[in-house]
Parts: C-alpha cells; sequence; structure tokens
C-alpha cells in the first residue's frame, strides 16, 4: 500500500514536471509568436518589447473568443466541426515563465491515444492571440522525456510550425506536403495518428553553430532555427497573417553563399517571405546589357544580365534568374538547372519602375516560386524571367529577342534598347543613366 | 667608348629581341585567326594544329571554331589582334585563369565579334569558353583545354 502510495506521488511528481515543462513552453511559443507578429517586415527599426503588451485572456473571453469564430464567413467551414472538440468545462489558466499575465487553455478532445491539443490563447495589444499545440508522441514516449511530433497550428487550422523532438532534443522542421493542402478535413487525422499531418522534413541552411546536445525547451524558440516555409501556392489563410513567422531568424540563414552567382538563393519563398501580400509594392525591371545603350546581345565575352527588384515599403529583395553551375551557347551546354540569384547592388544601364496592387504581387511572388526548373539559354534565361514578371506588373515588354554566336532568343542587350524607346505607361519610371541596383532591405524573420 | 658602344648595342639588341617576340606571338595569332576564316581550311586541321584542347573539349571546340567563321563571312574585315592590356573588350582579369608563360590576345574578327584566345608558352592556343552576365558574374569560364563542367 505504502509503495503504490510512493509510486503514485513519484508519478505525480512526473506528471507536475511535465506539466511544469509544458507550461515554460507554451509561454515560450507565445513570447516567439509575440516576436513574430512585432517583427513584421517594415518594422526593422522598431524596439521589440514583447512582454509589455502582454495580458490575460479571461476564461470566458477565451470561451467566446472560440464560440465566436462560428460565426465568421472566413472560419465557419474549419472551425464548426471542431466546435464540439473543445472541452470548454475543462478551461485552465496556467503561469507563464518571465511575466505575470497567464495563459488560457481549453483542452480539446482527440481520439487518439498518442495525440494531445489545447488550445492557448493571450491577449496581444488589443488582440486575442490564439493556437492549438498538438503532440504526437512516439511509442517511446515517458514523462520525462517526449519524442515525437510538436504541431502549432492557428485556429482554423492553418500551419504555423511543425518539427520534431526525440528525447526532447531537436530533431528537424517539418512543413506541410504540398500535396494536400493543410486546413482540408482530409488533412487532419484524428484517429490513430502517427503523423497529424502530411509533412515533409525541411533543411535549414545555418551558418551558425547549434548546439548538438539537448534543446532545452523552455528555451526553444531561442535555440532552435525557426523558419515557416511560406509558399504561395499552400493555401495559409491569406493577408498579413497568412505568412506568419515565428521566432527569430536572421536573414543569412536562408541564403547560401555558392559559386556561380555569387549569393545563390537557396528558397526563393524564403526569400520573398517578407512582403505583405495584402499591399501593394514596386517592382523595377533592372537590365545589365553587354554594351550600354546597344541591342547587341553580347560583347564577345558577355552576355549581359536582367534581373527585378520588388521595394515594399522598408523592404526591398533584389534577385535574378541563373544557371546553377555553368552554360555556353554550344549545343549541350545551353542549358542548366535553375537557381535565384541575390543581384543587390549589381550593375544596370536601364531600369524601369512600376507600382503593382496585392494581387499582382501575388501573381509576382506565385511566378517566381514557380519558374520555370531549367534555365535555357535560348528559350527561357533571365530576360524572359525579368520579361514575364514585367507583364504580370502590367508592363507593355516585347520578347526583345536578338542573336548571339550559336544561340538567340531573348536577351539584356535587346531589352535594354526596347525599353529605353517605349512608350512609358502610366505611373512606371525609367532611368537610363547607368548605376548599381540597391541592397536588399528590411530584415523580417 | 668601345665599352660605351657595347652597351648600346647590347640594349638595342634587347629591345629587337624583345620586340620580335612579342609580334611572334601576334604573328601566331593572327596566323591561326587567319586560317580559321579560311573556308578552304579544315577546322579539324586547324583543331589539331593550332589549338591545345581535351578530348572531351573536341565538340565544343569545333562548333566554337565553326561559329566563329560564320559569323565572320556574315561580315568579313579586317582582322585585328590586340593584347589585353591594349584591348577595349572588358573581360575581368579574374575571369580568366591564366597560367605561367601565358598571353591573352584579342581577336576582333569584325566589329560585332571580338574574342579572347590564350597563347601558352608552347605557341598553342587555348580557347576561353568565356561567357560573363554583366557587371557580376560568370556563366562558364572554362577553357579548351579544361573539361567544362557538365
Amino acid at each position: 500500500m505504502k509503495t503504490n502510495k510512493q509510486t503514485n506521488k513519484q508519478t505525480n511528481k512526473q506528471t507536475n514536471k511535465q506539466t511544469n515543462n509544458l507550461k515554460r513552453i507554451i509561454g515560450c511559443f507565445f513570447m516567439a509568436l509575440l516576436f513574430g507578429i512585432n517583427q513584421s517586415c517594415n518594422t526593422e527599426d522598431q524596439a521589440f518589447e514583447p512582454q509589455s503588451s502582454i495580458e490575460t485572456v479571461a476564461k470566458s473571453d477565451a470561451i467566446s473568443f472560440v464560440r465566436n469564430l462560428n460565426h465568421s464567413p472566413k472560419t465557419t467551414a474549419k472551425i464548426s466541426g471542431e466546435q464540439n472538440q473543445f472541452e470548454f468545462d475543462k478551461v485552465t489558466q496556467e503561469k507563464l515563465t518571465n511575466t505575470s499575465e497567464l495563459l488560457t487553455v481549453i483542452p480539446m478532445k482527440t481520439k487518439a491515444h498518442n495525440q494531445r491539443r489545447r488550445a492557448l490563447f493571450l491577449r496581444v495589444g488589443t488582440q486575442i492571440e490564439s493556437m492549438i499545440y498538438h503532440e504526437f508522441s512516439d511509442d517511446s514516449f515517458t514523462h520525462n522525456t517526449f519524442s515525437g511530433i510538436v504541431l502549432m497550428t492557428r485556429l482554423n487550422g492553418d500551419f504555423i510550425r511543425a518539427y520534431r523532438l526525440k528525447n526532447n532534443e531537436y530533431v528537424i522542421d517539418l512543413v506541410p506536403s504540398k500535396k494536400p493542402k493543410f486546413g482540408q478535413k482530409t488533412a487532419l487525422r484524428t484517429n490513430e495518428s502517427v503523423e497529424p499531418i502530411e509533412l515533409d522534413e525541411v533543411v535549414v541552411y545555418n551558418r551558425f553553430k547549434v548546439s548538438p546536445g539537448f534543446v532545452s525547451l523552455t528555451n526553444l524558440a531561442n535555440e532552435v532555427p525557426i523558419s515557416i516555409n511560406w509558399d504561395p501556392n499552400y493555401n495559409g489563410g491569406g493577408g498579413s497573417s497568412g505568412g506568419a513567422i515565428v521566432g527569430p531568424v536572421e536573414e543569412k540563414d536562408v541564403v547560401v553563399i555558392g559559386p556561380d552567382p555569387e549569393k545563390v538563393i537557396d528558397k526563393i519563398n524564403e526569400y520573398l517571405k517578407c512582403f505583405d501580400l495584402s499591399k501593394s509594392a514596386e517592382v523595377i525591371i533592372y537590365v545589365d546589357q553587354p554594351l550600354s545603350n546597344n541591342s547587341k546581345a553580347w560583347s564577345g565575352t558577355d552576355v549581359g544580365h536582367t534581373f527585378i527588384a520588388i521595394q515594399q515599403g522598408l523592404t526591398r529583395r533584389v534577385f535574378g534568374y541563373w544557371p546553377a553551375t555553368s552554360i555556353y551557347p554550344a549545343p549541350g551546354y545551353s542549358t542548366d538547372n535553375m537557381v535565384f540569384g541575390n543581384d543587390e547592388n549589381h550593375h544596370f544601364d536601364v531600369s524601369l519602375s512600376t507600382p503593382v496592387d496585392a494581387n499582382k504581387l501575388f501573381s509576382i511572388i506565385a511566378y517566381a516560386s514557380n519558374a520555370p526548373k531549367v534555365y535555357d539559354l535560348d528559350n527561357y534565361n533571365c530576360t524572359d524571367f525579368a520579361i514575364e514578371v514585367g507583364k504580370i506588373a502590367g508592363l507593355p515588354l516585347s520578347d526583345s529577342y536578338g542573336s548571339w554566336p550559336g544561340g538567340a532568343g531573348s536577351n539584356p542587350g535587346q531589352l535594354g534598347q526596347d525599353i529605353r524607346n517605349m512608350t512609358l505607361p502610366a505611373n512606371s519610371q525609367r532611368q537610363t543613366t547607368e548605376a548599381n541596383a540597391a541592397s536588399n532591405k528590411g530584415i523580417c524573420n | 667608348m668601345k665599352k660605351n658602344i657595347l652597351i648600346i648595342l647590347l640594349i638595342a639588341i634587347s629591345i629587337v629581341v624583345i620586340y620580335y617576340n612579342s609580334k611572334r606571338d601576334e604573328n601566331i595569332v593572327k596566323n591561326f585567326a587567319l586560317e580559321l576564316v579560311d573556308e578552304s581550311m579544315p577546322l579539324e586541321q586547324i583543331l589539331k594544329t593550332k589549338i591545345n584542347y581535351s578530348k572531351k573539349q573536341k565538340d565544343v571546340c569545333l562548333f566554337f571554331l565553326k561559329t566563329v567563321r560564320e559569323e565572320y563571312n556574315k561580315n568579313p574585315e579586317k582582322i585585328v589582334i590586340t593584347q589585353s592590356a591594349n584591348s577595349n573588350v572588358d573581360v575581368k582579369s579574374d575571369a580568366v585563369k591564366l597560367n605561367s608563360g601565358e598571353h591573352l590576345f584579342y581577336v576582333q574578327f569584325n566589329k560585332s565579334l571580338t574574342v579572347p584566345f590564350i597563347l601558352n608558352n608552347k605557341s598553342e592556343i587555348i580557347i576561353l569558353f568565356n561567357l560573363t552576365k554583366g557587371g557580376g558574374g560568370n556563366l562558364n569560364n572554362s577553357r579548351s583545354d579544361e573539361t567544362m563542367s557538365k
């Protein structure tokens, strides 16, 4: 009897320890969420004071918040089926680290024995921020260590972040598989869950050393490189909240320095995720002609380059379409896999800029994300890419076709001359004095 | 007096030798260029006798020579040879790999076709598959005596 009591006491102690751990995790993630919200693309110079605006959400307010979602046209379809999953009678408030405010927690029912779900609420500024925190444990789960998948979603099912842990140690970030769209009923499997949604592993490039040892869950938001893979094709909710960014990632983490071009952009989605797709922007086409103010497609050694920039408020990204290794205008050498290159500060002879509304901005970023995977010197090169972007932006650009020894196609020499001679659309601006393109600007992670 | 004359004579001979050597290099390149645009000369023969090339580069070398010949014949002009320092064509020095004893020449076949070549210390021509992308980045910087990365 005494032994049983001791065992129970020990088990309770372990459970309490785990609960305390969880509270710290939750606290950290809300801090991270808040950090992500505060670190919007165009607020790079603003001071960050996360704790100043956190407030406890009253239990009744949290319940009302969930129930009111039922009436929101945007979320009805996704939330209504989940309404009866919330255990409103078991709502609790739990302590957070580094703040006296409380986290309001509404447990959620699950059918799977290895799944645990809770809706979490905090007031950030004047708004209630919420998320569902899913844990999908492996068989090796114990009271002291967790192995499995942690998934964070918004209440409507939109993905925030997922990652795998093994014995409390961070293993790898996960992103929704592109095949099934997250948020659809088929994607969420509540029965005997092995994996919550179709997830793919994502490799995050780091230039800083990550400690291979134990990653403290308390400080997870600080230690694990966090990046949400924004994908315009992926139904992430849209608007400013659709491209949610949680946690601190330095911009350099997603840009890999390669040999050619000098700065290869590893993931164009990451490179462009700073932009608020609900707002307008400016698109600039830059043309570096082989010979300035000349339509020649090559100078004997130089074929020039065409690249683009997108600017929105204090955020700017400059990039172009490049072959991954090398090409040459000879049979068997004129095609290669493509990469995007960071073309900030690249020389140009002519530029053309035009404002684009939110829809066009979305289309341009979607086009870049799905650009042809093969760089073909004759049929789809850097100039073709820029021309297509320009067309989406509403610029009446021609094909700018010309030939060079060993091939022919759209080229910077001809495009530069075409831009010099074209009639400008309203609100567009042209620069015909050579200069260097501007630098990238804005840190949004 | 005799000593002074001897010194002046040595200097003059040195200048002549240097000049001759530089002209000799230029003449080698010029002869190669003239043979290249001469339709009666088989390109295979030019390749074998004048060019230093790797086996894997044979096809692309022949394609290059054929293309240059065709481009020249579209607009035949007087061929002008210049060494890299005197050329108007801007090939970035870091884009061209010159080994010891090699010299960079530009051959202006006509107004729209100026191509760089390397002459090595064995008087062999090395074709440069140099292709830059404006003010930053190379599309190709391989040589005929090396294997292109494909």
